[in-house]
């Protein structure tokens, strides 16, 4: 555990060179303001970055990547307190009492208690990412090609919960992103797949192409124009934006109690920072002396789920740098951006690349620590942010992105693609097939084809070989309850609710 | 108002052929050599999956008519829209350049999405002109990348 630390200094001060600072800088700064707007989420934040980030240098580009990631946790609070508008899902828990301090005449107070709430959840979910990415990893040091294959499968199996209400589509999303991580040259043999005669498909499909097409463009598409007009004038004095000490200080309980659900509901897959926000609210509000409060422009109430979601955004990276398991659509697109500059997460990333993780959760924690004094200055900036129309930022957002994927290998093709995957973005949204199933089988699904076919070769065609070694093992138990485990929880609750019909109809 | 039902079945139709051309077509590549898989063997997988669950979802769909709602036809006609306006930024940028494509193309999304009268339009075109610049700047000129 010692070691960890040292290594964590040592990545403070690779993570202080100007380039890596620079980026940080800049991240946060995008960062608060994807937060920040309506229409715009991290995922789609972090995704329309990464084919520009990654023509940067490669750590200079993960610092970057990430601290548009949690820059947007900090950023969506300041639209929620000061117009009830939140930037982004997680910050909708803080529309409820944050934005009642604000019209209350505290909006000041609620602001310094949001950054400061973050801040705390960012570092508490920081301390917890240092202890427990490094055990986890070398825990899972010990997995061979067989287990790792187990747990690739495992991932897969999370469709379950990152797939949204209907497994079917969820299923279909997954198969189809597998189909995509199909294409270009057979890794074993290769001979091409799925390549359609373009010889510009060898390589297969750039994952910032989906990324940005899924996640940037189809979220474009789908926002209505009327957003950012000014349906109520807010006005406030500057003096008024300035944090309240005391009150924060007050504040102790829910800000620890906040951070450690955040960043436990963070490392579940597919919980995510909007679930966490929610239970530590709840959490809160059923410890709390008065209740009655919540509701009303509590500053518990923003306290906790501010610090709840700064944390789960730690959490959630647990699962991605120490496992190569992404456990969401930002961590996803962020493991894209991973794959992108050639690094595969995973355990071993911590053993042959340790300078460049520790680098990484260095600047982190730089990032967490210049977000408070970036959001304290540009919060005026910030505020006017949900009242910018549609029409004057989504033609600069577009060209950024077309610039970017035209960037990748200077043709024009990735754009056309990007056109494409754009429209597909868009109807999957609308038709309710869940994105992120489609990330993970274009990330993982190579990784397991690799798996399997090697194992199979070594193995002479004995797929028993999978059944026994006890890790991978226990992997594929847990990955069958995983799948079936919706469909008999539907079952019941189908049973039940048929059993209460009589009931309802008695008593009514 | 555009009923979502149709295109839930058109990208279910759509997602199950596509697996049944990835089954065909992986059975080309080889399923098998000896004993163990060659480059056929998980596409023919991926594509089975693929058009299972296309075809669950197709009837499901084709049973329950009030699964999903609908979508407003402006809504549909402005991805056409865009899409459109990016696939002539692709063909004019060879012939006119991509700094010069991509401002006509800033000004023409700022209309779609609402910039209507001549103020709104005059706005979106200075942020175009302005964006155009830092594009320059940043891909042009730092990252050294050939526009065209």
């Amino acid at each position: 555990m010692l070691e960890s630390w040292h290594l964590l200094a040592e990545g403070l001060v690779a993570a202080s060179q100007p380039s890596v600072l620079a980026a940080i800088m800049v991240g946060a700064i995008i960062g608060l303001f994807i937060g920040a707007l309506p229409g715009l989420g991290p995922t789609a934040g972090v995704a329309i970055l990464l084919p520009v980030a990654v023509s940067f240098d490669g750590t200079a580009a993960i610092a970057a990547l990430g601290a548009v990631y949690y820059g947007a946790q900090y950023g969506g609070a300041v639209t929620a307190i000061l117009l009830g508008i939140p930037g982004d899902a997680s910050a909708t828990m803080t529309v409820i009492d944050g934005h009642k301090l604000a019209r209350n005449g505290k909006a000041g107070a609620a602001l310094g208690l949001s950054i400061a709430a973050s801040f705390i959840g960012g570092l508490i979910g920081l301390i917890l990412l240092t202890a427990f990415a490094t055990t986890i990893a070398q825990a899972a040091i010990a997995f061979g090609p067989i287990e790792m294959t187990a747990l690739m499968i495992f991932s897969l199996s999370l469709v379950s919960v990152l797939g949204g209400r209907d497994l079917n589509k969820a299923m279909m999303s997954l198969f189809a992103g597998l189909f995509i991580g199909t294409i270009g040259l057979d890794p074993m043999v290769g001979l091409p797949r799925f390549d359609f005669g373009e010889v510009r498909l060898f390589d297969g499909i750039e994952f910032s192409i989906i990324a940005v097409g899924l996640f940037g463009l189809a979220e474009m598409y789908a926002t209505p124009p009327s957003i950012g007009k000014p349906q109520e004038k807010n006005r406030f004095r500057f003096r008024e934006l300035l944090p309240d000490v005391r009150g924060t200080l007050q504040c102790w309980r829910e800000l620890g109690s906040g951070s450690l659900i955040g960043f436990f509901i963070g490392i579940l897959p597919g919980a995510g920072a909007t679930a966490a926000t929610m239970i530590s609210y709840a959490f809160a509000k059923r410890t709390s002396k008065h209740p009655e409060r919540f509701g009303n422009g509590a500053m518990e109430g923003v306290a906790a789920p501010e610090a709840a979601n700064n944390s789960a955004a730690y959490g959630n990276m647990i699962p991605m740098f120490a496992l190569g398991i992404p456990g969401s659509g930002t961590t996803a697109v962020l493991m894209g951006g991973l794959l992108m500059i050639g690094l595969q997460p995973g355990p071993m990333l911590f053993q042959t690349q340790s300078e460049f993780v520790w680098t990484i959760f260095g600047s982190f924690y730089i990032g967490n620590l210049a977000l408070v004094a970036i959001t304290i200055v540009l919060t005026p900036v910030l505020a006017t942010c949900a009242f910018v129309r549609p029409s004057y930022l989504f033609p600069a957002v577009i060209a950024i992105i077309v610039f970017g994927i035209f960037g990748i290998n200077n043709a024009m093709f990735e754009v056309a693609l990007v056109i494409g995957f754009g429209v597909l973005g868009y109807l999957m949204m609308k038709l309710d097939y869940p994105p992120v199933p489609l990330v993970l089988g274009m990330i993982l699904g190579p990784i397991l084809e690799r798996g399997i076919r090697r194992t199979l070769v070594a193995s002479d065609g004995n797929v028993a070989v999978f059944f026994q070694s006890p890790i991978a093992l226990v992997i594929i138990l847990i990955t069958v309850v995983l799948l079936v485990s919706p469909w008999l929880l539907k079952n019941r609750a189908g049973k039940e609710h048929q059993m209460d019909e009589p009931q309802a109809k008695k008593i009514g | 108002m555009i009923p979502l039902r149709s295109f839930d079945l058109g990208l279910s139709a759509i997602f199950g052929l596509l697996g049944l051309y990835m089954i065909w077509q992986g059975s080309g590549y080889g399923y098998q050599e000896g004993s163990v898989p060659s480059a056929g063997f998980f596409p023919v997988w991926i594509g089975a999956g693929l058009a299972l669950f296309s075809a669950l979802n197709f009837l499901k769909v084709a049973k329950q008519s009030d699964l999903l709602g609908s979508v407003e036809r402006m809504e549909v006609v402005r991805v056409g829209l865009v899409s459109l306006a990016l696939v002539g930024f692709v063909l004019l940028s060879q012939f006119i350049g991509m700094l010069v494509a991509s401002v006509l193309l800033m000004i023409v999304i700022g209309c779609i999405f609402g910039a209507r009268d001549a103020r709104s339009i005059a706005a979106v075109s200075a942020i175009a002109v302005g964006m155009a610049f830092i594009l320059y700047l940043v891909f042009g000129v730092v990252l050294a990348i050939p526009l065209l």
